[in-house]
């Protein structure tokens, strides 16, 4: 899908220590930034020799539209985004992202909020703790973290988290402490509490346990899973016709719009992979199916392919169009 | 909606897609913590429920409250009696505002007072996967007049008058959680004393 | 002999039939594009502001004063409603610049609205700037009902709404209600697939881009509040339309539905524009009428019944049939 980005210029770093970093990113001039609810995220395209698309929560205000900010661990051993943006990426530097998207939004109807934060898992907490402030809602922030030296989004933090909101600390080299207190405080939740978790996955998997244990129903918490969101991947090659031509499918395109831009008239409604309309029959080739339209039997007949947001697993995927 | 075809309530429509509660069943849940079971005239599934808290070795405290004498029960289960189906809604209400996440509550009993708990427990703040719901005895149904807003209790048959307007109401297959009674509407409203035949549906 | 010449207000019609047979589908497509309806086009905007205008605000309010649940906004959804006022103000200023003005400075708002004569001063997300509860201040002001739902529990949740022009429901007894449950009554869109699907697009929309989809019904007479609260006012119209009274009396009723993802609250917002063209009027139009025609005369039982055609679905074929066919030899002409 070729997805419309926000042009964003890096106006300033600030430094966590020497894995960490936050970079405050602000619109082109006259430009403002969308508002976003709170949990957003959103997707960094980041330069190099291939474009890494990396989500990063916005850790700020919901209502900042003259800056977002995000905070980075440098991961040694990724793919390479992180890396890029701490060691190649300045002040003044020009990036892309893409406009936020919300897949960690707290619930509102809660009548309190447990919120337990390991490390860089803090960022998606700082718009929730804006949020539930200004809503008057019981909260509390358990923030743990391996360096007591440079803790990020602290004093931000401590000015949010104060009359209905409570924010604990736990510096700890092993990360145990911020467990240890779980226990009784998953025990003593008011009914209609939520919690919700963010940091490394065996920390998450203790919260999840632990909730368990204590008899929360799983309505009842919540992770942030950093899932790269489905986008295009890989190019791929489409013949229109056992004997047609060849078009090549761009990394950043999706199947559809490739056939329009090569003149093919494909019917579509959603473009969204819900309703059927652009289905198209495939001869040869095995289509990457990421429809909800088809059934399981048609997708494993492969005789068919919503082109709006599918693609190619084994190709060439030769279609029945001229 | 309106007028449906005087052939049937439900054409074209299959139960398992309205908006008709699909009651979990007053299955023990083990992965609750505190277990609290709120029965109306059906002791012996109360006492079905305790055993199987016992023989799941007792996980978390296990109180009951029912509108009768109390069944035999396994040690360790706290029980309370109360008069009848308003004061165990207002005792389960009572309890509810100071219980913990981590409590199951139980609800069995006929139609109507089921449904009052289940809005009682949601106002609490119970999830639906933390509430466990189970018909037992009438099935007489509560319903919204549409045009009074006034709820009729014990509605057996698909026509029921208003307790608060008067008209006679067909009883529809829709259901509200927030009410916790089914939708009711004139059901002459196109020609004044038109009525449908009438059947006993819930009793 | 040549056709009659559609009016002004049929240009703008949302003729709803791309067919002559009608099956619920998931009719969702991109909206803020002009469709074509074979005489003029639709769609242009996401708030569509016509010259009912004034009628539609005063008979909304009319609504209101007799029945105030009509318009409920649970607690938790205060952050959803300015988002509706954001969105819809910024909306019709852009859209409707000689009858709307909004002036900004970060969250100080003016607002004007030229069509009531209105002018308010208000800061977002601050009620007591408002005379009143603000999902309800912005949305007397339009001529779409809007619903709020809430995202949450992997489901959408119908936790805020206006509906004074509905189409035989009742907020005050949706409210609540999760998004398959809402729809429990209408026949096949379960079995069909069609409701998961919908629901899967509308947890899957993202803010920015707003889509929409078309609904029919039929209304006797020409009134917009069909609910069903109030069923026993239009209830006996159905049942004493005269054959010869059809042309005038019997309404097409279609309904624009726009989705939006609000961008603060991150609540689905659906709106829905009712629009009422008499029989006279479709017949204007004669690929309308004859597609009309051939829609209701397939139409399956079940779909005839929920939609509240049964008293009167014969007899409007029939009246159609006759149209048509004293039409067709002019067009041979």
């Amino acid at each position: 899908m070729a997805v419309t980005t926000i042009p964003v210029t890096v106006a300033g770093v600030e430094p966590y220590g020497p894995d960490v970093r936050a970079l405050r990113l602000i619109p082109e001039p006259g430009a403002a930034l969308p508002a976003f609810s709170p949990g957003s995220h959103v997707i960094v395209h980041v330069p190099g020799e291939r474009v890494r698309r990396n989500p990063y929560s916005l850790a700020c205000a919901p209502s900042s539209t003259e800056a977002y900010r995000i905070v980075v661990r440098r991961i040694a051993d990724g793919r390479g985004g992180s890396r890029a943006l701490h060691d190649e990426v300045e002040v003044g530097d020009r990036l892309q992202i893409e406009p936020p998207r919300n897949l960690f939004a707290p619930v509102l109807p809660a009548r309190r909020h447990l919120l337990i934060a390991g490390g860089i898992g803090i960022t998606p907490f700082l718009s929730y703790a804006h949020q539930l402030r200004a809503a008057g809602v019981p909260f509390e922030l358990h923030y743990g973290v391996r360096d007591g030296a440079a803790i990020p989004l602290l004093d931000e933090l401590q000015r949010l988290c104060t009359g209905a909101g409570r924010l604990a600390v736990y510096v700890d080299p092993k990360g145990a402490s911020l467990l240890a207190v779980l226990e009784p405080i998953l025990g003593r939740q008011p009914l209609g509490t939520h919690v919700s978790t963010c940091g490394p996955a065996p920390m998450m998997e203790a919260v999840v346990a632990a909730a368990r244990r204590h008899g929360w129903p799983s309505s009842r918490v919540h992770l942030e899973r950093f899932q790269l969101d489905l986008g295009p991947a890989d190019p791929f090659a489409v013949r229109l016709g056992l004997d047609g031509r060849e078009l090549q499918v761009g990394a950043d395109e999706s199947l559809l719009e490739a056939l329009e831009s090569a003149g093919v008239q494909v019917s579509y409604l959603c473009r969204q992979g819900v309703c059927g309309e652009c289905r198209t029959g495939v001869l040869a080739g095995v289509p990457d199916h990421r429809d909800a339209y088809l059934t399981a039997p048609e997708r494993a007949a492969n005789t068919a392919v919503m082109p709006c947001v599918s693609r190619c697993a084994s190709g060439p995927l030769v279609l029945d169009l001229v | 909606m309106s007028q449906p075809s005087q052939a049937q309530v439900i054409e074209g429509v299959s139960p398992r897609h309205t908006s008709t509660p699909r009651d979990s069943g007053l299955a023990f849940a083990p992965a609750g913590v505190a277990h609290l079971v709120v029965v109306a005239g059906d002791a012996p599934a109360a006492e079905r429920l305790a055993r199987a808290w016992a023989q799941a070795g007792r996980p978390g405290a296990f109180t009951l409250l029912l509108d009768g004498p109390p069944p035999p029960l396994p040690d360790g289960v706290s029980c309370e009696s109360s008069a009848g189906p308003d004061a165990l809604e207002s005792a389960v209400r009572d309890r509810l505002s100071r219980a913990s996440v981590g409590l199951r509550l139980y609800v069995a009993g006929p139609e109507g007072f089921v449904r009052r708990l289940a809005v009682a427990a949601a106002t609490a703040g119970l999830a639906d996967d933390e509430v466990l719901v189970e018909v037992r005895g009438s099935g007489a149904r509560r319903v919204w007049c549409a045009h009074c807003k006034v709820v009729t209790e014990g509605a057996t048959h698909d026509l029921v008058p208003c307790a608060g307007c008067g008209r006679s109401l067909t009883v529809y297959h829709h259901f509200s959680r927030r009410l916790g009674a089914f939708m009711g509407f004139q059901a002459d409203a196109e020609v004044a004393g038109e009525l449908p035949e009438v059947h006993e549906r819930w009793p | 002999m040549s056709e009659i010449l559609p009016g002004a207000t049929l240009a703008r019609f949302p003729f709803p039939f791309d067919s002559d047979s009608y099956m619920y589908s998931v009719n969702v497509e991109e909206a803020q594009r002009p469709r074509a309806n074979g005489v003029g086009s639709w769609g242009e905007h996401v708030y569509d502001v016509d010259g009912h205008y004034l009628d539609e605000v005063a008979e909304r309010a009319r609504i209101l004063a007799a029945d105030p649940a009509r318009c409920q906004v649970f607690g938790h959804m205060r952050q959803a409603a300015w988002d509706v006022v954001e969105h819809a103000t910024t909306s019709l200023a852009h859209d409707y610049p000689a009858d709307f003005a909004l002036q900004r400075d970060g969250d100080r708002c003016h607002w004007r609205n030229r069509r009531l004569e209105l002018e308010q001063a208000f800061t977002l997300g601050d009620d007591a700037t408002l005379p009143r509860e603000p999902f309800e201040w912005i949305t007397r002001q339009l001529q779409e009902d809007v619903e709020l739902l809430d995202q949450r529990d992997d489901d959408l949740f119908f936790d805020a709404g206006i509906l004074t022009f509905a189409a035989d429901w009742s907020l005050d007894f949706d409210l609540g209600m999760r998004f398959l449950e809402v729809h429990g009554p209408v026949p096949r869109v379960h079995e069909l697939g069609v409701l998961p699907r919908a629901r899967m697009f509308l947890m899957g929309l993202a803010p920015g881009r707003a889509y929409r989809r078309t609904n029919w019904s039929m209304t006797v007479d020409r009134r917009l509040d069909t609910g069903t609260e109030v069923y026993p006012e239009w209830g006996p119209a159905r049942a004493n339309l005269r054959y010869e009274d059809i042309g005038e009396r019997l309404h097409l009723r279609v309904e624009v539905q726009h989705f939006v993802r609000l961008p603060r609250s991150n609540a689905v917002m659906f709106t829905i524009r009712t629009y009422l063209a008499s029989l006279d009027e479709v017949c204007e139009v004669a690929a309308w009428s004859r597609r009309l025609e051939r829609v209701l005369a397939d139409l399956p039982s079940d779909l005839v019944d929920y939609k509240g055609l049964a008293r009167y679905r014969d007899m409007t074929v029939a009246w159609l049939a006759e149209r048509n066919a004293a039409a067709a030899p002019a067009e041979r002409a």
